[in-house]
């Protein structure tokens, strides 16, 4: 038995009526994909914050520094060579004393801290 | 990682592959003698490996039709000779009744698996002749002859079952 072209069509007809069983879904890993996205997110996050830290930090340094030499200039040191003579002198004694109370010393008379509420108390 | 990262594309053309031709290639390797859910096990992680693989086939309709005849072949050899087949439908029965999908299977079964193979990737699979070669590793020709031929032992088959029928 041969077959001719038009029975091939038919018997092509016929197969085709049936259809495969479908499976089921295709189980990819999806979560290594939502894991590596979160890794890279976190990394560039750390990154940035270092990038910031990195930027901000000489020129807080520099004003730290700045602060410190500043207090250091405007502070009156008390001497031996001033403390001496005022020794002697006991209103003179009470003038250097008053004089570097005044900033050794805390201030209370600076406005909202601490020992300013303290000091209305 | 690399390629979970940046293969996007190819998870994509993977799952689009798989809704295309997963129900010709679970059909393929029952055909071949696997059980159907021995067939979607194997299916999953020859996709699974498609996506991880570091090349993407030139041809790839071709390539999971061999990849499946490939791995059915090692499953059939590694199977021990106590594991039954289950006897599952490979065609959906809800279209057509139990008994013609159990006849057309009983009919694909009996011919010579070289001319099934090219009936079950030319009219489920949707390969042309030269595909169908390409996955088998033979010439277009050599195809299309054979397929001419499971054609005519299926025209003899479907035609003796109503003449069965009629003569009950």
């Amino acid at each position: 038995m041969t077959v001719n072209d038009e029975d091939v069509v038919a018997i092509e007809n016929h197969l085709k009526k049936f259809r495969p069983r479908r499976p089921r879904a295709l189980d990819l890993p999806r979560t290594n994909m939502k894991l590596a996205l979160g890794l890279t997110v976190a990394i560039t996050a750390a990154m940035l914050a270092v990038g910031a830290f990195l930027f901000v930090r000489p020129e807080s340094n520099s004003r730290g520094v700045a602060t410190h030499d500043e207090h250091a200039e405007t502070k009156p040191r008390i001497t031996v060579v001033q403390l001496s003579p005022a020794v002697r002198e006991v209103q003179s004694l009470d003038a250097v004393l008053s004089q570097s109370a005044r900033v050794t010393l805390p201030r209370t008379n600076r406005p909202r801290t601490a020992l300013n509420v303290l000091s209305k108390e | 990682m690399h390629l979970t990262l940046f293969g996007r594309g190819k998870h994509e053309k993977t799952e689009k592959l798989y809704s295309e031709l997963a129900p010709a290639l679970i059909a393929y390797a029952c055909s071949l003698g696997l059980d159907h859910s021995s067939a979607e096990d194997m299916l999953q992680s020859i996709f699974l490996h498609l996506m991880e693989g570091s090349n993407w086939p030139t041809e790839p309709r071709p390539y999971l039709f061999r990849a499946v005849r490939n791995a059915c072949f090692n499953h059939i050899r590694n199977r021990s000779r106590d594991d039954e087949v289950a006897d599952e439908p490979w065609f959906e029965i809800e279209l057509v009744d139990r008994a013609s999908e159990l006849d057309l299977r009983r009919s694909l079964s009996r011919l010579p698996a070289e001319q099934c193979e090219v009936v079950m990737l030319h009219i489920w699979g949707g390969l042309s002749f030269q595909e169908a070669g390409t996955a088998l590793g033979i010439s277009p020709n050599t195809a299309a002859s054979r397929y001419r031929y499971a054609l005519e032992a299926l025209k003899r088959s479907l035609n003796k079952r109503p003449k069965e029928e009629e003569q009950r």
